[in-house]
């Protein structure tokens, strides 16, 4: 569900009802408010998806990893903190998941032509944009990994033929 | 400090035989005064009683736009005269003489007596013949705006064929200068009608307004001392000159307004400031309500400018149309800098950098000072400590930061060392009395100088900047010039001797106060040039001169941690933006010692609001990042950050302001509020462009402040938004949070409420407004927006909006004018949350036009970042693009 975005699994029940409270309980918020790129509480809890908050925190999945909380400042900060890659998901910077690999996710890759929304408005809708880019730049690498583990295949062939 | 290093005005020659001389001394007349070349000439001629063998001087008057007349007064090149006398080069403006007006005639008053010129609507520039006096006269009223030689105290030391009895040599401590060409100073009175005080003439630890130095009632007697030089440890509330010099006054009163005074001249100056009833003997009957004021110089010309105002943003501007305007800096050069003496490694640096990732505190430049470099040779780096320059300066730029490193004008005496060894081939090197390469010592030992008033040794310094010269240096490494008054420290004074020479034969005395503004003028242009003049220089210089602010920051130099330190800075960056260098700003914690937390807290705080804000120590202090002073203090040192990052779009706009205006970023309460005299001579508060008010804390464990708040409208607590009247005093609470902080209402502020790790990061996040209610529920307010880094915005690459609340409506309004050679810069930014400070909470919703969208209204926190801020009136997500024209009515 793209409005769960940086939420951690253990809260995301706390985020089915209708009317959600701030976990400083200041104030609640309807649902629709959830990830909608304004802050409402001030301890974030609104918005765990989104750099709207200053004192929010994102959840990266991490999967393949150990999944981390971020703070919000480095959601869609043109730097790659999650090692899924899943804070830039503006699609102003790509950002391979390096999870698996268990690489270092501290890099930036700038070779991404911009990709920001065509009204340039950070909303719900470009949140799930950008959460796609993601997905499929995580198929391209597992293409790749085949791809990869394939032509080891072909190696130990010709060396089996050659015995 | 090391006071029996420097001369006081006794021991200082020209100083004393000035001081010595009474009112009425002066023995010229003006004579064949005539109309050449659209200016007004004339002789000065000694009269014909006199003793005095004084050949005639030549005097040029001309008058140009905007109500700026300049003198100029020097020796007739047709005597045959030694030497020529200096006149500093490439200070004024290109663009400057061509606003000269042609004289057309000259008036005759007074029967004869005097001659009369146009100088703009309403005012005239007279010149008195006999004897010699020059004034500016409000023709409206016959009242004097500013005068010259009222006193007759102008005396100008020609230069002499030297005789076998002449000793010319002049000693102090263990120094000689041979005075190679004799005295040679100029000095006169200068007065300024309607004044309460007078103002500038950088730059010393000291008030804003300038204390008498000398006539009744003053025990104070040396004067106010420009001669750049490297002070150790200089102290609070001295009248003694420190890095840099700015000969440029302004004058303010409640009667007349404002006027000012520039005297184009690098030699060392003294300037006194006369008490009331000082000339009570003198008999010469002048305008009571008045300032005067003495000038005297070793060396040089008259070349003398007079601004009338008459406000005093009007003097800014005639200023800044001879020195140029402030250069618009890069966004992130006005952003938070961390600096110290010195950054060990690159693992130390790696260490930094993480933990402001790790505590989410945004920094934008990190600095390296002269102990990154082999051996204190510039342009190069210790290898050992420093293995892997670029990719260092790559790391930092991946997440938007800058870093700079120090190049300093001393150049160490190695022949191994390429730039050392170019230079003294190429013969760049500035010359000692007997024709050698003056050798000097500074940080390297032995050293040499670059002779940066040659424009080919500039343009050859210049081109050392370039990627391929300096090995390691990137498109994010920026330039640090210190010690360029230039610091010897074993010549006279710490600098250097009088008689070393440069290009053309101008002796060192000649130049000493411009030696550093070249400098950095060369430095800045080698960024210019390595960006291939796409990229906007950022360099920090210590030495100032008029036309600095021209290329790049300064600051205040060698400050202590001490509480007396932390409230003197705001006299001195007031008087540095008040004379043109608005970029300015203190060393925050300061330099020499160790600040108690409280201290170093309160000094983030005032330092949010410095023109230029960064964090910088001595190495002999312990470390000072922001994490090691607890987590409270650290959680109070990010707070204030916080505010400086919020507040950069409108920093921004006040740079933008400066640029084109010369209005300085920072700003004395009474350039605001010109005609409140409670405000004159209160330097402890200040404004920072016409919106917001600050007052720094400058005392240990304050409970409490007295904040006087001008003018006639409210102000809102920017931490608070509660409501303070105008025109009162206030004793407020101090809590450990926050200095006392005002929005003015009447005003509309733009705002960033999302944090990065550097502002470079926060091109594309959205806008807070602010809009401040004034009591007739109105106000307005401007941004400025371009890319932050290039010179596209001279093509019109920018966005500039007015937003304008009346009536209920909000509305953007386009500034930028229609048509640009370029584009106009393309922002998809929006403005997500508008705040209304004194709107009555009735409203629920808000219209947005032309996109007829409803939008709600909201009670939301004033700050989003702080816990527990107080809830005020909110127009929430209206999601309106800051380039385009839009409406929201409060329905």
């Amino acid at each position: 569900h793209p409005s769960l975005l940086g939420i951690h699994p253990l809260d995301e029940k706390y985020y089915s009802s209708e009317m959600i409270k701030c976990k400083d309980e200041s104030k609640s918020f309807s649902r629709d408010r959830l990830n909608d790129n304004f802050c409402d509480c001030p301890d974030g809890t609104d918005e765990p998806g989104t750099s709207a908050c200053p004192n929010g925190k994102f959840y990266c999945r991490n999967l393949g990893s150990k999944p981390q909380f971020i703070v919000s400042s480095h959601v869609n900060d043109h730097f790659c903190d999650c090692c899924d890659g899943s804070d830039e998901y503006d699609g102003t910077i790509c950002c391979p998941n390096t999870c698996v690999m268990g690489g270092n996710a501290e890099s930036t890759f700038r070779n991404c032509k911009s990709k920001a929304s065509k009204n340039g408005v950070k909303s719900e809708e470009s949140v799930h944009t950008g959460l796609k880019l993601v997905i499929i730049l995580q198929v391209i690498l597992v293409i790749f990994l085949v791809f990869l583990w394939s032509f080891r295949c072909r190696t130990r062939s010709r060396r089996r033929r050659y015995r | 400090w090391k006071k029996e290093e420097f001369r006081t005005c006794h021991q200082t020659p020209f100083c004393k035989r000035a001081r010595s001389r009474a009112p009425g001394s002066s023995s010229l007349i003006a004579t064949d005064v005539t109309i050449s070349h659209g200016d007004l000439t004339a002789k000065l001629t000694p009269k014909h009683d006199s003793q005095s063998e004084t050949k005639p001087l030549l005097l040029t008057l001309s008058v140009y736009q905007r109500g700026i007349l300049r003198l100029k007064i020097d020796e007739d090149p047709s005597l045959s005269p030694p030497k020529k006398r200096f006149e500093v080069p490439d200070v004024i403006v290109s663009e400057f003489p061509s606003t000269k007006l042609w004289l057309p005639k000259i008036s005759s008053v007074e029967n004869g007596l005097s001659s009369s010129v146009y100088l703009s609507d309403g005012h005239s520039a007279v010149l008195r013949h006999d004897p010699f006096e020059l004034f500016i006269r409000d023709d409206s009223s016959g009242d004097r705006v500013i005068s010259l030689n009222s006193h007759d105290l102008f005396d100008f030391e020609q230069l002499k064929h030297k005789s076998e009895d002449d000793n010319w040599e002049e000693q102090f401590r263990s120094h000689t200068d041979r005075r190679p060409y004799g005295p040679q100073s100029i000095s006169f009175d200068v007065s300024f009608y309607g004044a309460d005080f007078v103002y500038g003439i950088p730059e010393r630890a000291a008030s804003l307004a300038l204390k008498p130095t000398r006539g009744p009632n003053v025990d104070e007697s040396e004067p106010y001392r420009l001669f750049n030089l490297d002070v150790f440890e200089y102290i609070h509330d001295s009248p003694f000159g420190l890095y840099g010099s700015i000969p440029f006054m302004v004058s303010h009163g409640k009667a007349r307004g404002s006027s000012g005074f520039f005297w184009l001249n690098a030699a060392e100056m003294q300037i006194d400031v006369l008490a009331p009833g000082w000339d009570a003997e003198s008999g010469i009957a002048l305008p009571s309500h008045r300032i005067d004021t003495f000038w005297m110089s070793e060396a040089g010309v008259v070349d003398a400018f007079f601004f009338i105002g008459p406000n005093p943003k009007d003097v800014l501007r005639q200023y800044t149309a001879v020195t140029g305007t402030p250069a618009m800096p890069q966004l992130f050069s006005i952003a938070y800098h961390q600096c110290r003496w010195n950054y060990r490694d690159e693992e130390d640096v790696e260490h930094v950098d993480s933990k402001f990732d790790e505590l989410d505190i945004p920094y934008d430049v990190l600095w390296l000072d002269i102990e990154h470099t082999d051996g204190k040779r510039y342009f190069t780096w210790d290898r050992a400590l420093f293995p892997h320059p670029e990719e260092m300066q790559r790391k930092l730029a991946s997440k938007g930061r800058h870093m700079v490193t120090i190049v300093d004008p001393h150049i160490k005496r190695d022949e191994n060392f390429h730039l050392h060894k170019e230079a003294s081939q190429k013969g760049y090197y500035v010359k000692d009395a007997s024709g050698n390469d003056f050798d000097g010592w500074c940080w390297p030992g032995s050293s040499s100088y670059p002779d940066t008033l040659n424009p080919e040794i500039r343009s050859w310094w210049a081109d050392k900047f370039s990627y391929q010269s300096y090995e390691g240096s990137t498109p994010s490494l920026y330039i640090w010039n210190d010690m360029n008054e230039p610091s010897v420290f074993n010549g006279p004074e710490v600098t250097m001797p009088r008689d070393v020479t440069h290009y053309g034969g101008v002796e060192h005395r000649e130049l000493h106060n411009a030696y550093g503004y070249y400098f950095h003028m060369a430095t800045a242009n080698g960024l210019l040039k390595r960006g291939e003049g796409n990229d906007r220089p950022f360099v920090l210089s210590r030495a100032l001169f008029a036309g600095s602010q021209r290329y790049g920051a300064v600051w205040t130099g060698d400050n202590t941690a001490d509480w007396d330190h932390l409230r003197v800075s705001i006299p001195m960056v007031l008087t540095l933006g008040l004379t043109g260098m608005s970029f300015s700003g203190a060393d925050i914690g300061g330099f020499f010692g160790n600040p108690e937390p409280e201290l170093l807290v309160r000094w983030y705080q005032l330092g949010a609001y410095y023109p230029f804000f960064r964090a910088h120590a001595h190495h002999d202090t312990k470390r000072r990042e922001p994490w090691l002073f607890g987590e409270r203090n650290t959680e109070l040192i990010k707070d204030a950050i916080h505010v400086r990052y919020a507040l950069l779009p409108y920093f921004y706009t006040l740079f933008r302001e400066a640029n084109t205006t010369g209005v300085p970023v920072v700003r004395p309460l009474w350039m605001e509020f010109p005609s409140d005299e409670a405000t004159f001579s209160n330097d402890e508060t200040f404004m920072v462009g016409s919106s917001i008010l600050v007052q720094g804390i400058y005392t240990e464990r304050a409970k409490h402040a007295s904040v006087y708040l001008p003018g006639k409208q409210s102000w809102y607590d920017l931490r608070t938004g509660a409501v303070y009247k105008g025109g009162v005093t206030h004793k407020l609470e101090v809590t450990e949070e926050s200095i006392p902080a005002f929005q003015r209402a009447g005003t509309i502020i733009a705002r960033k409420d999302r944090f990065r790790r550097s502002s470079t990061q926060m091109a594309n996040d959205p806008y807070t407004l602010v809009v401040a209610l004034n009591s007739s529920q109105a106000a307005e307010g401007e941004l400025y927006i371009d890319d932050g880094s290039s010179f596209n915005f001279l093509q019109g690459g920018y966005i500039h909006r007015r937003f304008i609340f009346s009536n209920g409506k909000l509305t953007s309004i386009d500034l930028a004018p229609a048509s640009s050679s370029k584009g106009r810069y393309p922002s998809d930014a929006f403005i997500e949350r508008i705040i209304l400070l004194g709107h009555a909470p009735s409203s629920k919703n808000a219209l947005i036009e032309p996109s007829n969208q409803k939008v709600d209204i909201e009670l939301g926190p004033l700050w989003v970042l702080r816990a527990r801020a107080p809830a005020v009136t909110t127009i929430r997500r209206p999601n309106v693009r800051v380039a385009e024209d839009w409406t929201i009515t409060v329905i």
